[in-house]
């Protein structure tokens, strides 16, 4: 035969299946001991998430049914309310405020927003038309104009729906019997890097805008909650809070009668993982639990039919 | 002949011939050069400009790519869009069909360039006088071509002339057939006298009348006329494209048909595209899944017109869905809202599948060509896989029909045994090789085949064949059309008389110990199917004339003048079937000169009726094959391949239902039964052989009654052709299919071509849920082959149709089992679980913005990047599925050879069900729930940042969901995997990490730009992995996500030993459930009522035990040298 026509395959390993290979095939009862060792890790890892949070010192006050606050808040919109540390705050301590009951992820609301706009380009109506429809005009954001650039019908600057409902309460917060003199909360590291230096800039002609956008508030506002519930970053406290009483002075600006919502300012520190979520740990405690619980089983099981019964559960 | 035969037992050809109608007529020179196709062919589909509207067209003749465009255009609607107008869609839709695309075109350039070759190779052509070369797409009907020697011929064409001056030429078809051996064509005397001169080529006018093209290759009727005469001229004189001059030093022809209506061409049609059940099944289940994700979307859009009808005012005052004045009817937020979610949900149907199966099964299916375990390595055959699309129907064989001549045995037939004037000769024992030659392996010493008494015997078996020589350095060759004769002729050659050639007027040299002798062949009628028989006319040097006829005892016995050694012969004839062998007789008779010539003229005449040829041949030749004397019997013995009887039994073990179908007689196919472990003498054989209906009915209610009595074992069922004729009709069918469930083996003789293809779909139609197989390898299953779903050609002996046919090709019978134990059963396991897979992945991706809806009020928020989303099929979770599909070893190959317990798994079809496969979409469901709870509890309910406790927004739990997806998918494919490979961990690693590295790229280092949908989610995927609480959330998640599986089998597991336990305690040994697995019932089979009492009594199990006996004989009709008109050489 013609050595070079020959059709005889060629014997390598790809072609006659043989590489190399492992399978991980496990046993009963060594899944069984893959199983109390997968559970005390999430064991340990839960304990350490819950101490973690366990740690972090949170206020929640919520000050939209306060009695100071609800009363003519339309008309007095200033409002004071009380906050007791009964233990001291080390530093960092963040503000935040919390609204409940509001889709900032609704399909609508989220990209009702001009991107170009935001990032400091003089955008014309037309341009605007697709992503800010239907708060394209100063008119439309009901703003009463002052600037005399502005009209009621030239381009909305920040446009749509977003930054029209731009949160606007604020809070200064007072100590009464905590030892120091003041409480300074400071705004410049609310928002992300990337929201700085990239997704926010001013109009080269400031005066076409009706607000800041390179307000940290405004970014932060801008950067949409994943749930309808949500608190965002309102402010930074760089020192200590020592134990003692607070007044919380509130201007109460914004509306949220209407969909029902709650709005809470929170006064949180921080742990190595962040702030209090006592969801994870806990969540880790009882899968690490019940694998725990579960292999013991297995191996458990395992043992005493081999042992005692002489059946093989593999 | 008893009753008439059902129509569809004629031969195919047959058939065929009838059908021809047209007429051509060719007037030469042509008045209109136009008039015909010309010589050029074109079998690839495109060219330049057509290739993109034609491919483009033919893919989306595809459903699934007509909706994934219509998505596309949903998409680019701004009032739905959930990706700001742009139809992305297009990416993973623009890729799909590129690969598609290219695939056809890899295809289609190479086809395009064989045609381009075909149609640039040169040939003499008569042009003003002189021979031109011109290429073959410059032919034209009519035209005068000479073809040299070892050339092929460019068109079909007629034979004028050539250069052996009796006209005889040679030709090879191995291109059209496959077969080696050299045919004889036979240029007309008149013709070949006419053209002597080349000149008169040119001056030449006249017409050709023959049929229009058509697709029957061996036939060919025509009249050629010139000068006031007319020629008949036939397939002698017919050169077909593709076969190649051999022998000959030239030849001169007539253009008959050209281009695409050459016979070859016309022989080309593509086959019919077998679908496997696997990809049935799947493409139901993409109905089902389409279903599922209109219900979906209609319930996020009715739950989102109901939200938006109670909060369209509440929310007014940071939606502004009243302000804006937008239509606030419910019907109108629920379209617009379902179309929305329908683009949302897109990835449901998965987009990937098809292009990703296809891929898979070209590289199984190269592997299975490339398998060393099945490449044969004597005649160097490896496997053929013809269409890599049934790789998994391979692993859900029920039933196998096989072919016994050629299939189940080695088609190399030997000379063993015969009978000569009621004397026996021939042993048992095996020649010593030294001493033996091919095809012969007969030892008798009481045998002297110089004794005057036998040398009849030996002359005919010298004498009456179609044989031709070669020579080859010194060396004689026999090309043969049947390995019958080959074993015959050299068994002469054993015997004294060596057949040397035959010289240019038709004589036979015979070398008879060292002189030459010259026999004359006078005429010679073919075997045919339908004949049984071959008969050769001789003069004999004493001026007599001797008709010899060999062929099936069944035919021969009757036309037997009657003498002394009929019932000794009959007795041996019945002794060597019974040892399997397969026998002929031979038979002669003398004419007298004046009968010879009357009978003679009669036949030249049927010669020369174009239309009725072969009926009035038959006819004639009925005249002289008659009050025959009888010279003998013989016995030649095909033996079984290699380990066929081994590779049945572990079929059969496997549960894989057997069939046999062959054209021998019954008692030859029992004996083949029995010698390759179909038949066992502990098996009751219910034998239907009668031939009319009422008959047949009562055998089959016989055995049907007997089968009930299940104590006495196993059943085993045969049956004839002709009983098979009746027992196929509908009425009796049923009671046909119910018998042969309780039989365990079935073999039917006596079959024809169309029979089997009818065995083949009888079992389909009345078994919807089995997958039958026909394995065979001569031009005779070719039917079969393409009637059963998987088709198996055994490149053999006999030619290569069966194999062109086929869709997976093998060089041994053997080989099927690891065919089908190996490549099959995981081909089988791999494509059902990719399947699975693919819609997994998709569900798993798709369904986490199904829970998000939950926390946005069904609003249709996307909450991927749009490329990403689009991305995800085509790179973040497209290769390790693939490598898995292509290289997984559940169980070592050995095992899973040697142990046929193993197959059952797809014979039961357990890996792909509806409830399997939904139960692969619920665990999605699942784990979708678990990854969209994860991520969004973790990453937006608090801040992850020590130092700036900022907190994280919608895009980082996207991010996070995303990852998460990716991540299970692809360790998903690692936990469903039984062997590992550094590059498949490898591949899996990467897939994962490239969606980190595209999300991190895009989302921080990519400019942002509206089309990119990078703005909103700037920063995040930086973000994400700065968050301390990720990697938890990703462990606990993968935990959760895949630890419920082993949970629950280990929970089956406990309760499996329970079980057991308790069978211990009650003492009852457990049988062996698997096999004793019941054959599944067909409830449509409705079985005729059959009345029991009629036959109670009869079942007499010696009867149907009791031996018969028979004989065989294969040939092949077409190849006989062309020896028609005698006078031409007196």
């Amino acid at each position: 035969m013609d050595a070079e026509k020959s059709n005889k395959p060629g014997n390598s390993a790809l072609k006659q299946q043989k590489l190399k290979s492992w399978s991980f095939k496990m046993s009963k009862i060594v899944l069984g001991f893959f199983y109390i060792f997968c559970g005390s890790f999430f064991l340990i890892i839960g304990s350490v998430i819950v101490s973690e949070s366990n740690s972090v010192i949170e206020h929640k006050l919520r000050y939209d049914n306060v009695d100071a606050c609800k009363a003519d808040w339309k008309t007095r919109p200033l409002c004071t309310i009380k906050l007791e540390l009964d233990e001291k705050m080390p530093s960092p301590v963040f503000v935040y405020y919390e609204i409940t009951n509001m889709y900032q992820n609704h399909r609508r609301y989220n990209k009702n927003r001009d991107i170009k706009q935001l990032m400091g380009k003089t955008q014309s109506k037309n341009d605007i038309d697709s992503y800010c429809d239907p708060v394209k005009t100063m008119g439309d954001l009901g703003l009463i104009v002052n600037n005399y650039y502005l009209n009621a019908k030239s381009v909305a600057n920040p446009c749509g729906l977003m930054a029209k409902t731009f949160f606007n309460d604020t809070y200064t917060i007072n100590p009464i019997t905590s030892g120091i003199a003041e409480v300074k909360i400071s705004f410049d590291e609310l928002a992300w890097e990337t929201d700085k230096d990239e997704k926010f800039k001013n109009n080269d002609n400031m005066h076409l805008q009706w607000t800041d956008v390179e307000n940290q508030h405004f970014m932060v506002w801008m950067s949409t909650a994943g749930l309808p519930t949500f608190k965002k970053l309102w402010g930074k406290i760089k020192h200590d809070l020592p134990k003692g009483q607070y007044a919380i002075t509130i201007q109460n600006n914004y509306d949220i009668s209407d969909f029902d919502g709650e709005k809470a300012i929170i006064v949180s520190t921080t742990s190595g993982l962040g702030g209090k979520m006592s969801f994870l740990g806990i969540l880790c405690l009882i899968v690490g639990g019940i694998s725990f619980l579960g292999g013991s089983a297995v191996v458990g099981l395992g043992f005493y039919l081999k042992k005692i019964k002489g059946i093989s559960i593999d | 002949m008893k009753d008439a035969l059902i129509p569809s037992a004629l031969p195919e050809e047959k058939k065929a011939s009838v059908l021809v109608k047209g007429e051509r007529v060719i007037n030469f020179p042509l008045e209109n050069i136009n008039t015909f196709l010309t010589n050029s062919i074109k079998t690839c589909k495109y060219n330049c400009l057509t290739f993109l509207p034609k491919n483009m067209f033919e893919q989306f003749s595809k459903s699934a790519n007509v909706y994934f465009l219509i998505i596309a255009i949903l998409q680019s609607v701004p009032q739905i869009s959930v990706t700001g107008g742009i139809p992305n869609i297009l990416l993973p839709l623009s890729f799909v069909l590129t690969v598609s695309a290219i695939k056809d075109l890899l295809e289609d350039i190479k086809r395009s360039k064989s045609d381009k070759e075909e149609n640039m190779r040169p040939i003499l052509k008569r042009v003003n006088g002189q021979w031109a070369t011109v290429r073959w797409s410059e032919i034209r009907v009519s035209d005068i071509i000479k073809v040299q020697k070892n050339d092929f011929f460019p068109s079909d064409i007629l034979l004028l002339q050539c250069s052996d001056p009796k006209g005889m030429a040679y030709i090879e078809t191995k291109n059209l057939d496959g077969e080696t051996n050299l045919k004889h064509k036979l240029a007309s005397k008149e013709t070949q006298t006419y053209f002597k001169n080349e000149a008169s080529y040119d001056s030449y006018t006249g017409t050709v009348k023959c049929e229009d093209p058509n697709s029957i290759i061996y036939q060919f009727n025509g009249v050629i006329s010139f000068k006031n005469i007319s020629i008949p001229v036939s397939n002698e004189q017919f050169l077909l494209r593709g076969s190649s001059l051999k022998n000959t030093d030239w030849i001169v022809g007539l253009v008959i048909y050209t281009g695409h209506q050459t016979k070859i061409m016309l022989n080309s049609a593509s086959a019919r595209k077998k679908t496997s059940r696997l990809e049935g099944q799947m493409n139901n289940q993409i109905i089902y899944i389409f279903l599922m994700q209109l219900a979906l979307c209609a319930a996020c859009s009715i739950y989102y017109s109901y939200w938006y009808y109670h909060n369209r005012k509440v929310t007014d005052i940071y939606l502004e869905l009243v302000t804006s004045g937008e239509s606030s009817d419910p019907v109108y937020q629920f379209v617009m809202q379902f179309f929305t979610w329908l683009l949302i949900f897109t990835n449901f149907v998965p987009i990937s599948l098809l292009v990703t199966l296809e891929m898979v099964r070209f590289m199984q299916a190269s592997l299975i060509s490339k398998d060393l375990k099945i490449y044969y390595e004597s005649d160097d055959i490896p496997a053929g896989v013809q269409s890599s699309n049934l790789n998994e129907e391979l692993g859900q064989v029920n039933y196998i029909f096989s072919d016994k001549t050629g299939t189940l045995t080695r088609n190399v037939m030997e000379f063993k045994k015969m009978s000569i004037k009621g004397m026996k000769f021939g042993e048992n024992g095996h020649l010593d090789s030294d001493k033996k030659l091919p095809h012969v392996d007969f030892i008798d010493p009481n045998f002297d085949p110089t004794n005057y008494e036998f040398s009849d015997f030996i002359v005919h078996l010298a004498v009456c064949h179609t044989i031709i020589t070669e020579e080859k350095d010194g060396v004689i060759e026999y090309k043969a059309s049947s390995p019958d004769e080959l074993a015959l002729v050299n068994a002469a050659r054993f015997f004294g008389f060596k057949f040397i050639s035959r010289d240019s007027d038709q004589n036979l040299i015979i070398d008879v110990s060292g002189t030459e002798v010259r026999v004359a062949i006078l005429n010679i009628i073919e075997f045919s199917s339908d004949r049984k028989r071959m008969t050769v006319v001789i003069r004999l040097p004493n001026g007599m004339h001797r008709v010899l006829c060999k062929g099936a005892d069944s035919i021969l016995l009757p036309r037997l003048r009657g003498g002394p050694y009929i019932e000794e012969t009959y007795k041996h004839l019945e002794e060597f079937a019974c040892e399997g062998l397969r026998t002929l007789v031979l038979a002669q008779k003398d004419l007298t000169e004046n009968e010879y010539k009357n009978w003679n003229l009669q036949y030249i005449a049927a010669m020369k009726d174009i239309l009725n040829r072969e009926k009035r041949v038959a006819e004639v030749s009925e005249y002289i094959e008659r009050d025959l004397e009888l010279v003998g019997a013989t016995a030649i013995e095909d033996r079984l391949q290699e380990k066929v009887p081994e590779a049945i039994k572990s079929l059969r073990e496997a549960g894989i239902k057997i069939w046999v179908l062959t054209g021998d007689k019954i008692e030859t196919a029992i004996n083949i039964g029995f010698s390759c472990n179909l038949l066992s003498n502990s098996m009751t054989r219910i034998i239907i052989e009668k031939s009319s209906t009422q008959e047949v009915k009562e055998e089959l209610e016989q055995g049907l009654v007997l089968t009930r009595d299940t104590s006495t074992g196993d059943y085993a069922l045969i049956i004839s052709g002709e009983s098979l004729l009746r027992a196929a009709k509908p009425e009796l069918a049923p009671i046909l299919v119910k018998l042969t469930d309780y039989c365990r083996v079935v073999l039917c003789c006596r079959v024809s071509p169309q029979q089997k293809a009818d065995i083949v779909k009888l079992v389909r139609l009345s078994k919807p849920h089995s997958i039958t197989l026909a394995i065979g390898d001569g031009a005779n299953d070719v039917n079969m082959i393409t009637a059963a779903h998987v088709g198996i050609g055994l490149a053999g002996l006999e030619g290569s149709q069966a194999v062109r046919a086929s869709d997976y090709s093998i060089g041994q019978f053997s080989y099927l089992q690891r065919l089908l134990f190996i490549h099959g059963r995981e081909c089988y396991r791999r494509n059902a679980t990719l399947i699975c897979f693919n819609f997994y992945k998709n569900v798993l991706l798709v369904i986490p913005l199904l829970y998000y809806g939950m926390f946005s009020a069904f609003s249709g928020q996307l909450l991927y990047n749009m490329w990403t989303y689009q991305l995800f099929n085509i790179m973040f979770c497209a290769m390790p599925i693939v490598v898995y599909a292509v290289l997984d070893i559940q169980i070592p190959h050995s095992e899973l050879q040697s142990n046929p317990e193993f197959y059952r798994l797809g014979l039961h079809g357990k890996l792909f069900s509806t409830s399997i496969f939904w139960f692969w979409v619920l665990e999605a469901f699942v784990q979708g729930l678990i990854i969209v709870l994860m991520s969004i509890f973790t990453i937006c309910m608090t801040s992850g940042d020590k130092y700036y406790g900022q907190m994280d927004n919608m895009y980082v739990a996207s991010k996070l969901i995303f990852g998460l997806v990716v991540f299970l998918v692809n360790i998903k494919v690692i936990t469903f995997s039984y062997s590992h490979y550094w590059f498949s961990i490898l591949i899996s690693l990467l897939s994962t990490l490239s969606y980190i590295g595209f999300t991190v790229l895009l989302n921080d280092y990519l400019p942002i730009y509206t089309w990119l949908d990078n703005y909103d989610s700037r920063g995040s995927s930086v973000k994400l992995l700065k968050n301390p609480n990720t990697y938890s959330a990703i462990v606990i998640c993968f935990f959760i996500g895949f630890m419920i599986h082993p949970i629950y089998k280990a929970i089956l597991t406990i309760r499996s030993i329970r079980k057991l336990h308790r069978t211990k305690v009650a003492n009852e040994p457990s049988s062996s459930s698997s096999s004793s697995d019941s054959e599944e019932k067909d409830p449509e089979i409705v079985v005729p009522e059959i009345d029991i009492s009629k036959w109670e009594i009869t079942p007499d199990k010696e009867k149907w035990k009791n031996k018969h006996t028979g004989f065989a004989f294969s040939g092949e009709a077409g190849h006989a040298p062309q020896v028609t008109d005698p006078e031409y050489y007196l």
